[in-house]
């Protein structure tokens, strides 16, 4: 059975590019056969907001939703979400708006490795 | 424990080496730099304290080539692909420490 690696990362999709490396680590995992789950907290579910267009940098809204249908669960925390005004919907399709009991805990208790990307 | 540091931050704004030496003995720790922290082994006096902190240092060769460096400019270290990073993390140490 594939071992599973669970990434969090806190850091906006336009702070740095943490969600960048938080994205290519996971698909570095998938490439290799491993099984895959995100958790966006705090700044990070901006990461997460459909319809993003940067001019100069990647879009890590489509990495991430390229990741979804690869098979990479995903999931940000709802309170985080709300509190920057996002609402239900305006996430990309592939993204749970979850929470920390309910997904994060549950990605970690489940997992071999917990990488954490943040600052 | 063998543990795998995940540093992403400039060594002007933090010195991962104070954290890493409280964590883990030279020999079972692994330094991942991603981002800015790569200049943490392209200037030497932050290299040597890496190269006493961590027995293996891997530098994201993306984050590296971004800034306009490559594996000859390092002082410590190698320069490796995200597949390599996901070997240390997976198989080759047994937690993550971010610093």
């Amino acid at each position: 059975m594939a071992k599973t690696l669970t990434i969090l990362w806190r850091s906006g999709s336009m702070m740095a590019m943490d969600a960048n490396v938080a994205s290519k680590l996971a698909a570095a995992a998938r490439a290799k056969g491993y099984n895959v789950r995100m958790f966006g907290y705090g700044e990070g579910v901006t990461a997460v907001k459909k319809g993003q267009n940067p001019k100069r940098f990647p879009n890590v809204g489509n990495e991430l939703e390229a990741l979804g249908r690869d098979g990479v669960e995903q999931a940000i925390c709802e309170t985080c979400y709300a509190a920057r005004g996002f609402e239900r919907g305006e996430e990309i399709p592939t993204a749970k708006v979850g929470s920390l009991t309910n997904n994060l805990f549950k990605f970690v208790s489940e997992s071999d490795r917990l990488v954490t990307i943040a600052r | 424990m063998k543990t795998a540091f995940i540093v992403i931050r400039s060594p002007q704004e933090l010195d991962p080496t104070h954290l890493m030496h409280r964590v883990a003995a030279r020999g079972e720790a692994s330094v991942i730099l991603f981002e800015d922290a790569v200049y943490n082994a392209l200037r030497k006096e932050h290299a040597e304290r890496l190269g006493e902190a961590a027995h293996e240092v891997l530098v994201a060769a993306d984050d590296l080539q971004a800034r306009g460096f490559s594996q000859e400019d390092l002082k410590v270290g190698r320069a490796v692909p995200y597949e390599d990073i996901v070997d240390c993390i997976m198989e080759r140490t047994e937690r993550t420490v971010t610093v």
